[in-house]
C-alpha cells in the first residue's frame, strides 16, 4: 500500500514537471515565421542558386574559360562551350542543371576569377523540371526562376 | 486440453513512420511475443562505394557526406579523409584540426537531438520532438555560418577545412553552449521522471554485454550495454587526444541505458566543444593539396567515432587519382545486426522504443 503510493506521488511529480516545462513554452518567444510572408535571411557563405554574375567595370563575363568548374563537379552538371581564339574567345554556353547540381561549392572554390558565385537565393524550386537548367541567361541574372511561393500564395498586399 | 497456438509472421515497414526510413522487419509473433525479428535491408542501397571509385579525391568529399548517414555528414567527412590524409602522408595544420573537432562534437549533438526527438515522437511526446528540432535549428545556423550548408556541409577538405571560422561565430557557439545544458533540462524534465516514459522504457530491450561484444553493437548502444569503448579515446584522431571528456556508460543495456548514455554524451559534447574554443589556435586552416591529389599506391583502415558507432574507412589506392576501393564499415548496419537481439522475447509494442535506441539510419546501412 504504501509502495503504491509512493509511485502515485512520483507518477503526480514527474508529469507535473513535464508539464511546467510545457507551461513555460506557453509564454516564451515565438520560434516559428509565416514563411511566404515573413523570410529568414540566410548567411553570407549561403550555397544557395548558382550565378555568373557580369564584371560591373567592363559589363562582360569574368570567365576566362578554363574549364575548371566543370572538371571539378562531381556531378558533371556545369557544360560549357566557347568559341573564337585568343583575345575573342568568349562563352558560347554555360549550362548548369540545378537538378543534379548538390550545392557542394567545389566550382566556387577552383575558380580563379571568382566568376562563378553563389547567391542567397534558396527557393529554387519550379513545377515544371526543363526549368531547372539555367543557361548564361539565367546564370547572368543571378536569381530562381519560378519562385513557386510568390505565385501561388498572396496575403495581405505582400506576396 | 491445452489451446493450439501458432506463429503468426508480421510484416513491418518498408512504409512505416517509426522506423525512419525504408527499413523492413520480419516479425515473427507468438500471442503477443516477438519470438524473431529479422531486418530486410537494401531499400535505400545507392553504391556509393561503386560511385566513389569512379570520382577523385576531392570530389569524393561530397559524395561521403550525402553517401553515407545524411544526419551526420562531417563525421562521414572526417573518416574519409582521416584515411586520405593518413594514406597520402599528408598533414592537416593545428587550427583546422581543433576546427574540425569542435565542428564534429557539434555534429555529434545534433544528431543526437534529432535521435532524441524522433524517438520521443515515437513513444508518443510530441513535444519533445519539437523542443529539440528547436535546439537544432539553431544548430543548423550555426553551421550555415560557419560552412554554407544545413545538412550537407562539404566543409572538410585533404589537408584542413575549407575556410576559416567567421568572425564572431565561437561567440555564437559559447551562447548555445551556455543555454543548452538548459534545455536538456527541459528534455529531462519531459521524459525522465513522466511514468508513461519509463513503463515503456525501461527494462526494455535488453542487450547483455556479452550480446553486445558478440553482435559487433558500437557506440552509445555498445555503451550502455557496459562496453566502455570509444574510438576517440581508444585511437584518438584530429584534437581527441588532448581535450577532456568521460565516456558515459551504463549497466542496465536496456532503452533507458541507450537514452541516458546519448543524454550524458551531449553534455560531453558540450564540454569538448568549449575545450576547443578555448584551445583554438591561430594560423592556416588548409595546407596546399593539388585539386586532383593522387595518392601512393597502399591500402589503410581508418576509424572514427560517429555519432552513432564506430564509423571505419578501408581504403585501397592504386597510385591514381581516385580510390582503388573505398569499403565503409557502417556503424548503423553493425548496431542493426544487434536489433534481433535485443527485440527477442519482448512485447510487439516494445518494437518501436527498442528500434528508436538503436538509433539506426537507412542509408548508413545500406550505403
Amino acid at each position: 500500500m504504501a509502495e503504491l503510493a509512493v509511485r502515485a506521488w512520483e507518477a503526480v511529480v514527474g508529469l507535473a514537471t513535464g508539464l511546467r516545462v510545457t507551461l513555460r513554452a506557453l509564454g516564451a518567444k515565438k520560434n516559428t515565421v509565416q514563411y511566404p510572408i515573413e523570410r529568414l535571411d540566410v548567411s553570407p557563405n549561403w550555397h544557395g542558386l548558382l550565378a555568373l554574375p557580369l564584371d560591373p567595370a567592363t559589363g562582360k563575363d569574368k570567365c576566362i574559360i578554363c574549364f575548371q568548374c566543370e572538371r571539378v563537379c562531381p556531378d558533371r552538371c556545369i557544360h560549357i562551350e566557347a568559341a573564337g581564339k585568343g583575345k575573342e574567345r568568349e562563352l558560347t554556353r554555360f549550362d548548369i542543371e540545378m537538378d543534379k547540381c548538390c550545392y557542394c561549392a567545389l566550382c566556387v572554390e577552383v575558380c580563379p576569377t571568382e566568376a562563378i558565385v553563389f547567391v542567397p537565393c534558396y527557393e529554387a524550386s519550379t513545377l515544371d523540371r526543363s526549368r531547372l537548367l539555367y543557361d548564361l541567361d539565367d546564370l547572368h541574372r543571378a536569381d530562381s526562376k519560378e519562385p513557386v511561393a510568390r505565385g501561388i500564395f498572396s496575403v495581405g498586399g505582400r506576396s | 486440453m491445452a489451446l493450439r497456438t501458432e506463429e503468426l509472421m508480421l510484416n513491418m515497414g518498408p512504409q512505416h513512420p517509426s522506423t525512419h526510413g525504408v527499413l523492413r522487419l520480419l516479425i515473427t509473433l507468438d500471442g503477443e511475443n516477438i519470438v524473431d525479428a529479422k531486418p530486410y535491408i537494401g531499400y535505400l542501397h545507392s553504391s556509393v562505394e561503386k560511385m566513389m571509385e569512379q570520382r577523385t579525391y576531392l570530389q569524393n568529399v561530397a559524395l561521403a557526406d550525402r553517401g553515407l548517414d545524411y544526419l551526420t555528414a562531417l563525421a562521414n567527412e572526417e573518416a574519409y579523409l582521416l584515411a586520405v590524409e593518413r594514406l597520402g602522408g599528408i598533414e592537416a595544420p593545428p587550427r583546422a584540426r581543433w576546427i574540425r573537432t569542435l565542428m564534429l562534437e557539434l555534429q555529434r549533438i545534433s544528431s543526437h537531438l534529432v535521435w532524441l526527438g524522433t524517438w520521443g515522437n515515437d513513444l508518443g511526446a510530441t513535444t519533445v520532438f519539437l523542443y529539440c528540432f528547436r535546439e537544432r535549428e539553431r544548430m543548423m545556423d550555426l553551421f550555415e555560418q560557419a560552412t554554407g550548408g544545413r545538412l550537407h556541409y562539404v566543409y572538410f577538405r585533404p589537408g584542413g577545412v575549407a575556410q576559416d571560422l567567421p568572425a564572431g561565430w565561437t561567440d555564437r557557439v559559447l551562447e548555445f553552449c551556455d543555454e543548452f545544458p538548459g534545455h536538456l533540462q527541459e528534455y529531462n524534465d519531459l521524459l525522465t521522471g513522466n511514468p508513461i516514459f519509463l513503463a515503456r522504457v525501461q527494462g526494455v530491450g535488453v542487450l547483455s554485454k556479452d550480446a553486445a561484444v558478440g553482435m559487433g553493437a558500437c557506440g552509445p548502444v555498445a555503451r550502455a550495454s557496459g562496453v566502455p569503448f570509444d574510438v576517440r579515446k581508444a585511437f584518438p584522431y584530429e584534437a581527441y587526444g588532448e581535450v577532456e571528456f568521460d565516456v558515459p556508460t551504463h549497466d542496465a543495456g536496456d532503452c533507458f541505458a541507450r537514452y541516458l548514455v546519448r543524454m550524458e554524451e551531449m553534455r560531453q559534447s558540450v564540454r569538448i566543444v568549449r575545450q576547443a574554443i578555448e584551445r583554438l589556435p591561430d594560423g592556416e586552416v588548409r595546407t596546399k593539396v593539388p585539386v586532383a591529389v593522387k595518392l601512393p599506391r597502399g591500402e589503410i583502415y581508418a576509424r572514427t567515432e560517429s555519432p552513432r558507432g564506430d564509423l571505419g574507412v578501408y581504403l585501397v589506392s592504386e597510385g591514381a587519382d581516385r580510390p582503388y576501393r573505398l569499403k565503409v564499415r557502417a556503424p548503423s548496419f553493425a548496431n542493426l545486426y544487434a536489433l534481433s537481439e535485443m527485440m527477442r522475447g519482448w512485447k510487439v509494442a516494445d518494437v518501436i522504443a527498442i528500434l528508436g535506441t538503436a538509433d539506426i539510419v537507412l542509408s548508413d546501412v545500406d550505403r
